[in-house]
């Protein structure tokens, strides 16, 4: 291979990709992942299919009509919604964050093929991404005979052309507005927005009403019926090509690759152009940040002082409430089913819906008071300073803790006042939503693994926590199970109630056992070293 | 704010403001201290010194109670560190050279934080913190995050924070890491008013003109052990050498092995 060729530069990249891979999970993992896919997937397939191999081949035949197209055009506008923002992620990794451009761009090497290199790299992290779940469908096309399906392969091929070089140009003008640490910031944000989206998009029926979807659906055949009367918009139009191309259509296919592979070289011209202008030292917006002119008055008292610190830092940090405080977005649906007017396509009784409501609250506050805690005791961002300060570690953090969980009950009183409005209150419900929260408040208290709030959200930043999310998990599941037990009578609520307390109740020991194993040097020499 | 640190130092007594006996720490095997006793008087200036690795960083975070020493016993103004931890701190401000800040809060609420952590009075210190924001020309930036701040910036403020309790002992590393001539003045300033108003200081630094200025006693460490103890003039008699520097690279060549 040529040094410094497009190809010895991207096998470059790929070393270090497989690097940055196997530093948070083991190549054994991988290759069992791989193999898994390679082999498990068909097989399962064949095993749930094989009765019908061969037997479509007769669509092979058939001119796709406006409808599918129609269908088949929203797919992939939303494949391509989601590939986005994954690609602005990717873009920033590549572009700035990995810190070696600079050393690159002062080589010999051509800047065209640096940048060709780079962009390719989040080409084939956006297709590899996909893939997974998209070449499953193409190899059940081919199992069933329709075979046109494999058209599949060479669209996501031009979608993620296109997605990178769309991600590539947004990071660009992201960057120049807000620079990295912002453009990060909002990058994860749209990502776990879409992400949110897409669940509430498929719980559509239970925000809605199945009337209401009904309604939606009657209307889209009437749009799609004056698409069929429109010439502009007939099965042969340009708009459809990109759909046309997933049947393995030769000219759409050949046209939309074509089409993404130009604007992809485009926008490796423009990031090179772009670069060599200085766009990472063009940022218009304020580096410094949002300034307030709130005048801030000491309220004292250490309870008053702890409890403003941390919910100042968490609410002004946008990344960390969009990876935690959106799961208040997920219980939407649940609420939306019985705020609907009874009758209206509901399939629950109005029992097993006051529990399951229930049941829902209990897992979503025991996960956010989980994650806040986390946030506030594991990943504090001064820890010396609360160390070296005349009140006790352990009396802050216990502090903190209900800095965390007084706000999150006041939070919840509200849905629960909800529930008691709807009727579908449940005593047994409150005790356990009250058990789940102080429990997991305490795992994390009892618990903590000290994390810099700046690699929190990192890659890398869970490590060493697998244990103690499975302890919360099976904390609240405890408590969940105990819910249940207690609603049908029955002996299983002592398992749950077992789990709930017994697990915190552990983890209490072992922190006793380990304050009086080791000394508080041992607590104390986290990134600690001889100088 | 005037330029002169008051603190409320007891008059007539002889209790040391700093008092180390025979402490030893170990990481992993590796002595990091090695038996080191030291005593400091109250309104001494006293600079540690040390190459890098000598155990300086270590003997501050233990003095600061973030590290437990293996054996020895440590105490600030006659409370033992283990023992009373709350009346060891209360009069105790150490600065490490990483600034102990919030990113995400602004200097007013950071030294409100740290207020209330020493549980201050909430009137009597916004009027100080106040104060030492405008000292510290950081009054302009009261409305900024921190993690907008320059280093020398959160350098500053930190030191807000470290006043704002109104400390007897200050422990400081290296804290004119990052700092531009006129902030460094101020801080070497501030150092000197404070310890004319009865405070101690303690720092290390490797600028070895700071010591050689400001420092009324001076102590060496090498490989964990204190290898050289008293005022310029003491160390330079011993060692037949002139500057400080000159003191400092014979005194820590003859000690390494």
């Amino acid at each position: 291979m040529k040094t410094g060729s497009l190809l010895w530069l991207i096998r470059w990249q790929l070393r270090l990709g497989w690097r940055d891979a196997t530093a948070r999970t083991k190549p054994w993992i991988w290759v069992v992942l791989v193999l898994l896919f390679v082999l498990g997937i068909p097989g399962l397939l064949y095993l749930a299919f094989g009765d019908f191999a061969g037997r479509f081949s007769s669509l092979n035949g058939l001119k796709p009509d406006v409808g599918l197209l129609l269908g088949a055009s929203g797919g992939l506008i939303l494949l391509l919604t989601l590939m986005l923002s994954s690609a602005v992620v990717g873009t920033l990794r590549a572009l700035f964050e990995r810190g070696d451009l600079d050393l690159l761009l002062s080589s010999p090497l051509r800047s065209r093929t640096i940048f060709a290199a780079r962009a390719l790299g989040v080409v084939v992290s956006q297709f590899l991404g996909t893939a997974t779940f998209i070449v499953p469908i193409a190899l059940l096309g081919v199992l069933l005979g329709f075979w046109r399906l494999l058209g599949i392969l060479p669209t996501l091929v031009s979608l993620s052309l296109l997605a990178s070089s769309l991600g590539i140009l947004l990071t660009l003008g992201l960057v120049r507005v807000l620079g990295v640490g912002r453009a990060r910031t909002v990058a994860q944000i749209l990502s776990a927005l879409v992400g949110a989206a897409f669940f509430l998009i498929f719980q559509a029926q239970n925000i809605l009403g199945r009337g209401a979807l009904l309604e939606l659906a009657s209307s889209l055949t009437r749009f799609v019926n004056s698409l069929r009367e429109n010439p502009a918009f007939g099965a042969s139009s340009l708009i459809w090509y990109p759909a046309r191309s997933i049947f393995l259509e030769p000219l759409p296919t050949v046209l939309f690759l074509s089409f993404s592979s130009l604007i992809f070289a485009w926008t490796v011209n423009f990031t090179r152009r772009s670069f060599l202008r200085g766009v990472q030292n063009e940022v218009k917006g304020d580096r410094r940040t949002r300034a307030s002119s709130k005048i801030v008055h000491f309220s004292g008292g250490l309870f008053s002082s702890l409890y403003r610190k941390e919910w100042r830092s968490i609410l002004r940090d946008p990344l960390l409430i969009s990876q935690t405080l959106l799961q208040l977005l997920y219980l939407i649906p649940a609420f939306f089913v019985f705020l609907r007017p009874r009758g209206d396509g509901a399939t629950l009784s109005s029992g097993l819906l006051a529990l399951s409501l229930n049941a829902a609250l209990i897992f979503i506050s025991g996960t956010l008071v989980s994650n806040l805690s986390r946030i506030a005791i594991s990943a504090e961002d001064a820890p010396d300073l609360l160390r070296m300060s005349p009140r006790g570690e352990t009396r802050l953090n216990t502090l903190k803790m209900w800095a965390i969980v007084l706000p999150i009950f006041a939070l919840f009183a509200l849905f629960y006042g909800l529930l008691v409005w709807q009727g579908l209150f449940l005593a047994f419900g409150l005790l356990a939503f009250l058990g789940a929260t102080l429990t997991s408040a305490a795992l994390e208290l009892w618990f903590p693994r000290p994390t810099p709030r700046a690699d929190l959200l990192k890659r890398g930043g869970q490590s060493g926590r697998f244990w103690l999310g499975l302890a919360h998990f099976l904390t609240l599941a405890g408590w969940v199970g105990a819910l249940y037990g207690l609603e049908f009578r029955s002996p299983w609520s002592l398992v749950g109630l077992a789990l709930g307390l017994g697990i915190p109740l552990i983890a209490f020991l072992s922190s006793g056992r380990r304050r009086g194993k080791f000394s508080s040097s041992k607590r104390f020499s986290v990134g600690s070293s001889v100088s | 704010m005037t330029q002169t640190v008051s603190t409320s130092l007891q008059t007539g007594t002889q209790t040391p403001a700093l008092e180390l006996r025979d402490i030893t720490k170990r990481f992993s095997g590796k002595t990091a201290v090695q038996s080191l006793s030291l005593n400091i008087a109250q309104g001494e200036l006293y600079a540690l010194l040390g190459s890098n690795g000598a155990g300086k960083t270590t003997t501050l975070r233990m003095i600061a109670g973030l590290l437990e020493p293996d054996s020895g016993q440590i105490s600030i103004l006659g409370h033992d560190v283990s023992r009373e931890p709350e009346q060891a701190k209360t009069p105790l401000a150490y600065l490490p050279d990483d600034p102990l800040l919030y990113a995400k809060l602004r200097p007013m609420e950071y030294l409100e934080f740290v207020a209330g952590l020493w549980g201050l009075e909430p009137r009597a210190s916004e009027k100080k913190a106040q104060e030492l924001l405008e000292w510290l020309d950081l009054w302009k930036n009261r409305f900024e995050l921190t993690e907008g701040f320059s280093r020398g910036m959160k350098q500053k403020l930190a030191l807000a924070g470290a006043l704002v309790h109104g400390p007897r002992l200050m422990i400081l590393d290296e804290p004119l890491t990052g700092l531009d001539a006129g902030a460094a003045r101020q801080v070497k300033d501030l150092l000197v008013s404070f310890v004319a108003g009865g405070g101690t200081v303690i720092l290390t630094t490797h600028i070895l003109e700071v010591a050689e200025r400001l420092s009324s006693r001076i102590g060496i460490l090498s490989g964990g052990k204190l290898i050289a103890e008293g005022t310029l003039e003491e160390l330079r008699t011993r060692s037949g050498e002139n500057s400080l520097e000159d003191v400092f690279l014979e005194l820590t060549q003859e000690a390494s092995p």
